[in-house]
């Protein structure tokens, strides 16, 4: 187990070198001059001799490949440059961000499962009746509303009308219960519906007969012989809304003026901030690699039968 | 609410509202400059955020435009743009998948790697990196969004064609001297794009959402253009005063996710079951 994790982990480097190789050559070749854009956001003239100037000091008189392995170098050495917009080293500005975004990020994970497990399992244990109905209508609900809508709704409702909630910033909890059911809702309404279909497709399977055979009580049946496997599907899609939901927050933390990492990176986006980009995107890389493998490892380990094929392969 | 819940576990009549809702904006997107009743663009500083009345059914916004006539004008974009993706998505899936399904070999492992490297990242993130790449613009945000979505296509393509390579009709025209093209475009592809067309049925809403919510963040189409996700990011300025500017361009976006998920439900119930299991393998 232990050598499959590190495995993993050197595996990780390849992928970074890839994408950063990338990142960097299409941002260098796209349309614009990261040159101008400095200049622009730095409120300086764009004369010629400017220009000149900052592509000298930025590095961009010299040669592509040169700028990457020097990129790189300081990369390794965790100096990402200096963001164009705040002046300051961009991995001291990400850093600062992150935590905001990974606290609105692990809550909306959190009440994604919290939320989804008893609505699937009620779904499915009174299929037709009327929770199922109640289940249905609400994740149907759910998968359909743009989350930044349902976002200025919930302001609307409980800051505008009923005064209950602040309707931005970071503080209390009552900061968080907005922007975490608005970025949480569709994964919470896909997860749901996954867990009904998976237990319903489940029930139906000879184990679950023969438990019934052999009289163990329905409780019993629900718990070891249906819910046990009818998790892995769960799994996989809590895996894949790891990456939805960090979306989510990109569009989200703007809304509620949250000081997190994706309404730094939308407004670095807006501005051609090269430098932010490129680390940003090396991070959200990271982030995303790491979150699968855990994936993997909470399926090698509820699933005895992936632990040495499959998955681990 | 009971009504819609109704009308939503009636399978049958949800696949009636999905398509009646869908021929509507279809409606709305072809004819919605004539339906307008006003210019959806034209400014007029003297009727500024008036509340909804005879003349102007929904109000005007902060520069004294028409709502309704730019909620109306607006589903041309909106939808417009979906399509587009849509479109690109299923053309970038048909040739990539098809290639490696029918190439086999080097090429489908190269290729099939490339898609594995684009489904390690979620589509919104991904669609903002090519966006950062790219530069904004609708036309960037379609070219992003599709990008981030044909992953799926070509792998279900593939598994599509290799499904459908050694069935029997197929093996019957190879015997009777067909080439590989005409075996493929005489009979794999019209087998598999019936099935791609209902499966991508069930995702437009999902990129609906996407591409509105990319042009939410200032990302798509500039200002003046009535777009539903650019009118809520105008309107978010006047959520104190005006709360009703937000509302309506969100019910479209939702309405029209709500629909094309009916009608992506309702023509997958259409579907033969042994394909939808024969693409998860």
């Amino acid at each position: 187990m232990l050598r499959y994790i590190i495995l993993r982990l050197v595996l990780l480097i390849p992928v970074l070198l890839g994408v950063s190789l990338i990142v960097f050559v299409l941002l260098h070749l796209g349309n614009g001059d990261p040159a101008l854009d400095y200049l622009r956001l730095s409120q300086i003239p764009p004369t010629d001799a400017a220009l000149a100037e900052a592509r000298h000091a930025l590095g961009l008189d010299r040669p592509l490949p040169e700028q990457y392995l020097t990129w790189l170098w300081n990369a390794v050495h965790l100096d990402f440059g200096i963001s164009y917009i705040t002046g300051r080293p961009v991995l001291d500005d990400i850093l600062y961000y992150l935590p905001a975004t990974l606290q609105l990020g692990g809550l909306a994970l959190l009440t994604t499962l919290v939320m989804s497990i008893p609505l699937g399992l009620a779904a499915a244990r009174w299929k037709g009746r009327w929770p199922d109905q109640v289940v249905r209508f609400i994740t149907f609900i759910g998968v359909s509303m743009p989350n930044f809508w349902l976002a200025f709704l919930l302001i609307a409702l409980f800051s505008l009308w009923l005064g209950w909630l602040p309707p931005m910033g970071r503080g209390g909890p009552q900061h968080l219960l907005m922007p975490v059911l608005a970025i949480a809702l569709m994964s919470m309404s896909i997860n749901a519906r996954l867990l009904r279909a998976s237990l319903l497709d489940v029930r139906e399977h000879r184990h679950v007969f023969y438990a019934r055979a052999r009289g163990l009580n329905e409780k019993r049946v629900w718990r070891d012989h249906i819910l046990r496997n009818a998790w892995m599907p769960l799994v996989t899609a809590t895996g894949m809304h790891i990456g939805e939901l960090l979306g989510g927050a990109l569009v989200i933390e703007t809304i509620f003026a949250w000081p997190g990492v994706g309404r730094f990176a939308v407004s670095a986006v807006l501005n051609r901030d090269f430098p932010v980009m490129q680390c940003f995107t090396l991070l959200l890389t990271t982030l995303l690699v790491l979150c699968n493998l855990v994936v993997d490892i909470c399926y090698a380990w509820l699933d005895p039968r992936t632990r040495f094929s499959g998955v681990m392969a | 609410m009971s009504t819609l819940a109704a009308v939503y576990t009636g399978k049958k009549n949800g696949a009636r509202i999905g398509y009646g809702l869908v021929a509507l904006l279809l409606l709305m997107a072809l004819f919605g400059p004539w339906l307008a009743p006003y210019d959806a663009t034209l400014v007029n500083l003297d009727e500024r955020l008036l509340p909804a009345s005879a003349s102007h059914w929904l109000g005007t916004d902060h520069l004294g435009r028409d709502v309704l006539s730019r909620l109306i004008v607006g589903t041309q974009l909106s939808l417009g743009s979906v399509v587009l993706v849509l479109g690109l998505v299923l053309v970038l899936g048909v040739v990539i998948g098809g290639i490696a399904g029918i190439v086999g070999g080097k090429v489908d492992m190269f290729l099939m790697r490339l898609c594995d490297m684009f489904l390690t990242f979620p589509t919104l993130v991904l669609a903002f990196f090519l966006i950062a790449l790219l530069g904004t613009g609708l036309t960037n945000v379609i070219i992003a969004i599709a990008l981030s979505h044909w992953a799926w296509y070509a792998r279900m393509v593939r598994g599509m064609v290799l499904a459908q390579r050694n069935r029997d009709y197929v093996l019957a025209s190879q015997l009777a001297g067909a080439s590989r093209l005409t075996r493929l475009r005489q009979h794999v592809m019209p087998n598999v794009v019936g099935q791609l067309l209902v499966l991508a049925s069930m995702d437009i809403g999902h990129m609906m959402l996407h591409v509105s919510g990319l042009s939410f963040l200032g990302l798509g189409v500039s200002p003046p253009t009535p777009e539903w996700g650019v009118m809520i990011n105008d309107a978010k300025e006047f959520i104190w005063t005006q709360p009703q500017l937000l509302l309506w361009p969100g019910l479209m976006i939702f309405i029209s996710v709500m629909a094309f998920n009916l009608l992506g439900d309702a023509l997958r119930d259409c579907l033969d079951p042994s394909v939808l299991a024969e693409i998860k393998e």
